[in-house]
């Protein structure tokens, strides 16, 4: 029934009670390396943090197929969802070491546009394209700091239970629109690279008041 | 016996361009004035010189008949070219042949005699023809044909009653003539490339050219010629710069180097000794086969090719950006640099780099690189974006690089996870994991990572054996490189290479300084206390040192080689002017001494020596810090290292010593092959202070120690590091943990110090029997205290230029 387990079935079968522990690729070291934000230190086991907004979505198709490479299994890509997300800008800002990776539900998402600094991220899920559904039954958090490409349907399941289990709850876009059509990956980009501008720009802080 | 004085004079009648007047030479030494013939005069000669009917009808004193004619018994000779004609040295050389001529010694033979021409020496005539035995009167050249000691013997006639005239030959390999000045023993720094505000000082060995001592001659530097076009040419009517001075006593230099761009220019040197204004038997001369020395000026400025960019798509993980001279006709296919971008980076974000090389000649692609997965997928990313690029060479820009890319010759740079992708992306070309179908891995010349990580661990990020290059910064607030953060501990890429490889380590420089400031992107910076020298210091340092790392490796220079290797607080590009820590080593050229790896006893070197004296605190272990405190613990005595990690995929060892009060030693012995350093050409050390331990703290400046070798003669020869630099105090930097103080990483520098120094002016040090090197601490000897971690003590056998 939700768009994303149609791609991510196995997702069906995690037993919220069969949280276990972490895969074995999952950073697990002790949290007293210091702060979330101690970039000296490993990045501590996580605490799953749910995004502030879901703005708007937009279900696409791509004419032209592409890689799908957010997971260890990987399928190409043919359609989904842009997503427009909010969140403190430390969490969404792209780095090389300690972030952590941002899922709907139990799916690695991909944001597409520039990676600047902004509290909005534009991303890409990858789903069946259902408009009535309108990913009402979603979850956004940011879960782990492991890899994408290291993230099978196993280890999704359990970041996802972990989120169930921190009382992330499901998020809901605010606005839906119409599906599109698209070439390849290019054009969706162009849109979501627009649509980012926009909403960083919304955020920019207006100029400082003239002190004379 | 020849008198000072009638030497001298023959020097000056020489110097002045007039044929010497014949000197002859005298006999064999003997008690002055003795007469050794038992008659009562002091006729030498033994024969009867009474005019009274006897064959020749009688000769002079010092005179014997051979066949009718009074010949000297002393042999008539002259050496226009030495200063001491009992003891002549000569440098040997493998180069054309066509060139003997130029290079001999050359000898007047004034009367008929006969010669002896010992092992490794040949006599030549006029022709080039070798000579042995009778010898008439004529010119001659003596030749080198094979280094040690050898000599000419001049017997006298038959009837001559004196002895051999012995004549000893030393043949040296070839020593540079010019160098560095320094300012402590020993006092030049014989080296091949020169940068800004460098002098280029005559600076003959004492010994091996005790010969040329008070000759006058011209000091003269003109550009860089072939073998085959000094055969042809031999004029110095080309010179840039010309001085007289006596050899031996003046010093003068060459100090107005040229300035400009990159390598500004390639010399040859000449002591023109007999002032003819040519090379010609008896000069001395430095840059037959190859330059002689190279100048370099800024290579941070652009080079001499405007540059265009352009950006294409094939599809959305097939696009990039691309630089590359803007008026490519006539030049050969360039070298090709893929640069692939870290996660929160932009293929657009590296225009600094991407022009500059392009102004330099290279072709330059920047890819965007599908680097949020991780490292895995960004290396699958690079060889597709490789791939495509060179299938689609003749439409790409409008066709513009059809046939000018060499497809041979790829340099891939990496950044961040892009860094670790690059290493990815060769180990698995390298394991044929991946097959592409325009290029192999045998067409990936360099590799090369700024600042990357390390999440796939040593055994997939392995160099494996292409070149490796490792940049990275002290104030880096994403891949830290710090103890706590295993998947930053970027030294574990670089430690696995089995080719030649380098880290250049930039004190100050963040994470994201080094692709070009783009306003919103982001600043890791603001996590890191301490210095920061900022995006336009790394990136000025970035540039000189990618110019000469793809130059040598690329394009086989040698002399912008000295920029990777040479210590950088002495020796670095113009505008780089941060601190540095550099380290390197080459393969196949190494003979380890100790490199820590077995004989885990610290009493006993990996090449099974003895290592003894009074050094304190001696251990050795991991190169792991084995906790994330960086601070000084006696159950943590690798604090800082972070050259392996403790999870079982890194082997790498080091020593670790310290010294306070006093001074000491620590010796090692050598053993087997290592007693012959004849071949090789440095003894080549890494050494990095301790970081956030007392005696780093209150050294708080560069680190010294003095290094000694000894001979089985017992001689020992010894220089102060700080003649070839020293070693950096540790970056400051807070945080990372608990450890009081203010260091970051242990920045490992390699110290290389050139053996023909230990054999210079006559130090006698036999480098083929050597017995133990021997390194002493403290205030005799350098840094009063300090604490270090040591590693790879080895002989390296290193081409020149």
């Amino acid at each position: 029934m939700t768009p994303l387990l149609a791609i991510w079935p196995c997702i069906a079968f995690a037993d919220p009670a069969s949280r276990g522990p972490a895969p074995s690729d999952t950073p697990t070291s002790p949290a007293s390396t210091g702060p979330a934000h101690d970039e000296h230190a490993n990045p501590p086991e996580h605490t799953p943090v749910a995004v502030s907004e879901v703005r708007w979505a937009q279900p696409f198709v791509l004419s032209e197929p592409t890689p799908w490479t957010m997971g260890k299994d990987r399928a190409p890509l043919e359609r989904g969802w842009l997503v427009e997300v909010a969140a403190p800008a430390a969490l969404l800002q792209a780095r090389a070491v300690g972030q952590q990776v941002l899922f709907a539900d139990a799916q690695p998402v991909r944001p597409l546009h520039a990676p600047l600094t902004a509290d909005c991220s534009l991303v890409v899920v990858p789903a069946d394209v259902d408009v009535d559904d309108k990913l009402v039954d979603v979850r956004w958090y940011f879960g782990s700091t492991t890899l994408p490409e290291r993230v099978d349907a196993e280890h999704g399941a359990w970041e996802l239970q972990v989120a169930v289990d921190a009382g992330i709850q499901p998020l809901a876009p605010t606005t839906v629109v119409a599906p599109a059509s698209y070439d390849d990956l290019r054009d969706l980009a162009d849109v979501a690279e627009a649509r980012f501008r926009r909403c960083r720009a919304d955020a920019e802080p207006p100029p400082a008041p003239n002190t004379f | 016996m020849r008198s000072t004085t009638c030497f001298t004079w023959l020097l000056l009648a020489a110097t002045f361009g007039c044929k010497p007047t014949p000197l002859k030479d005298a006999p064999a030494p003997t008690d002055e004035g003795s007469d050794t013939t038992g008659d009562d005069d002091d006729d030498v000669s033994g024969d009867d010189d009474d005019d009274d009917g006897q064959p020749c009808g009688g000769c002079d004193d010092g005179q014997a008949c051979v066949d009718d004619v009074c010949v000297e018994c002393a042999p008539d000779l002259v050496w226009p070219s030495t200063s001491d004609p009992s003891a002549i040295h000569l440098v040997h050389r493998d180069v054309d042949p066509a060139l003997d001529l130029l290079l001999g010694r050359p000898l007047e033979v004034l009367s008929p005699t006969n010669v002896a021409v010992g092992a490794g020496l040949s006599l030549v005539d006029t022709s080039g023809t070798p000579v042995d035995g009778a010898l008439a009167a004529g010119d001659y050249l003596l030749l080198a044909d094979a280094v040690g000691e050898s000599d000419l013997t001049f017997s006298p006639p038959a009837d001559c009653a004196t002895g051999d005239h012995v004549v000893l030959v030393d043949v040296h390999e070839e020593r540079a003539i010019v160098g560095r000045p320094l300012a402590q023993d020993p006092f030049v720094e014989r080296v091949h490339l020169y940068g800004p505000g460098d002098v280029v000082a005559l600076a003959l060995d004492a010994v091996e050219h005790s010969d040329r001592v008070g000759q006058v001659g011209d000091f003269v530097v003109v550009p860089d010629r072939s073998a085959a076009d000094w055969a042809a040419d031999p004029t110095l009517d080309d010179a840039v710069f010309s001085t007289s001075l006596t050899a031996g006593v003046d010093t003068d230099a060459w100090t107005t180097l040229p300035t400009g761009a990159g390598l500004v220019g390639t010399y040859d040197i000449v002591l023109d000794l007999d002032q003819d204004g040519a090379l010609s038997p008896g000069d001395l001369v430095q840059g037959l086969e190859g330059p002689a020395i190279g100048v370099a000026g800024d290579l941070a400025a652009p080079g001499p090719h405007a540059t265009t960019e352009f950006e294409w798509s094939e599809s959305y993980w097939i696009t990039q950006k691309t630089y590359h001279p803007t008026d490519m006709t006539g030049l050969d296919p360039a070298p090709l640099v893929v640069i692939s971008h870290g996660n929160g980076h932009d293929f657009r974000w590296y225009d600094y780099l991407g022009h500059h090389l392009a102004s330099w000649g290279y072709v330059v692609t920047s890819h965007r690189n599908d680097t949020m997965p991780g490292p895995v997928t960004a290396a699958a990313t690079t060889v597709q974006n490789t791939e495509a690029f060179l299938a689609l060479l003749p439409s790409l820009g409008g066709g513009v690089l059809d046939g000018q890319v060499d497809g041979s010759r790829i340099a891939w740079i990496g950044h961040s996870r892009g860094g670790e992708g690059v290493v990815l992306a060769y180990d698995d070309l390298f394991d044929g994991a991946v097959t592409p179908s325009t290029f192999t891995a045998a067409d990936i010349q360099l590799v090369s990572s700024i600042a990357p990580t390390i999440f796939q661990g040593p055994g997939q990020g392995n160099p494996n054996d292409v070149p490796y290059h490792l940049m990275a910064g002290s104030s880096d607030g994403d891949v830290t490189g710090a103890p706590g953060c295993d998947l930053c501990q970027y030294f574990r890429l670089f430690k696995n290479g089995t080719a030649e490889s380098w880290v250049t380590y930039f004190q100050g420089s963040t994470h994201n300084d080094f692709h070009d400031d783009v306003p919103g992107s982001f600043d890791d910076g603001i996590f890191v206390s301490g210095v920061k020298i900022g995006s336009q210091l790394t990136q000025t340092g970035a540039k000189a040192y990618y110019l000469a790392l793809l130059q040598h490796v690329m394009e086989g220079d040698e002399l912008l080689d000295e920029y990777l290797e040479r210590p950088p607080e002495l020796f670095r590009p113009s505008g780089v002017n941060f601190v540095l820590a550099s380290s390197s080593w080459r393969s196949g050229s190494r003979l380890v001494i100790d490199d820590f790896q077995s004989e885990p006893m610290p009493s006993v070197s990996s090449s099974g020596g003895a290592v003894t004296g009074d050094i304190g605190a001696l251990v050795e272990g991991l190169a792991d810090d084995a906790n994330s405190s960086l601070a000084t613990q006696a159950s943590d005595p690798m604090n800082g290292f972070t050259w392996a990690h403790n999870d079982g995929a890194d082997s790498e060892r080091c020593g670790l010593f310290e010294w306070d009060q006093g001074d000491h030693l620590l010796e090692y012995e050598l053993t087997g092959p290592r007693t012959d350093a004849s071949i090789a050409t440095h003894l080549s050390m890494r050494v990095a202070q301790a970081t956030r331990h007392p005696f780093t703290d209150t050294l708080d400046g560069m680190l010294s120690f003095t290094v000694g070798l000894v001979d089985v003669h017992g001689t020992e020869v010894s220089f102060d590091t700080r003649a070839w630099g020293g070693v950096p105090k540790p970056a400051r930097r807070s945080g990372g943990g608990t450890g009081a103080g203010s260091g970051w990483a242990n920045e490992f520098q390699t110290l290389r110090i050139p053996l023909e120094a230990f054999t210079a002016d006559g130090r006698g040090l036999d480098l083929a029997q050597l017995t133990h090197v021997r390194l002493r601490f403290g205030p005799s000897y350098g840094s009063a205290q300090g604490r270090i971690g040591f590693d790879d003590l080895e002989f390296l056998a290193e081409e020149t230029p």
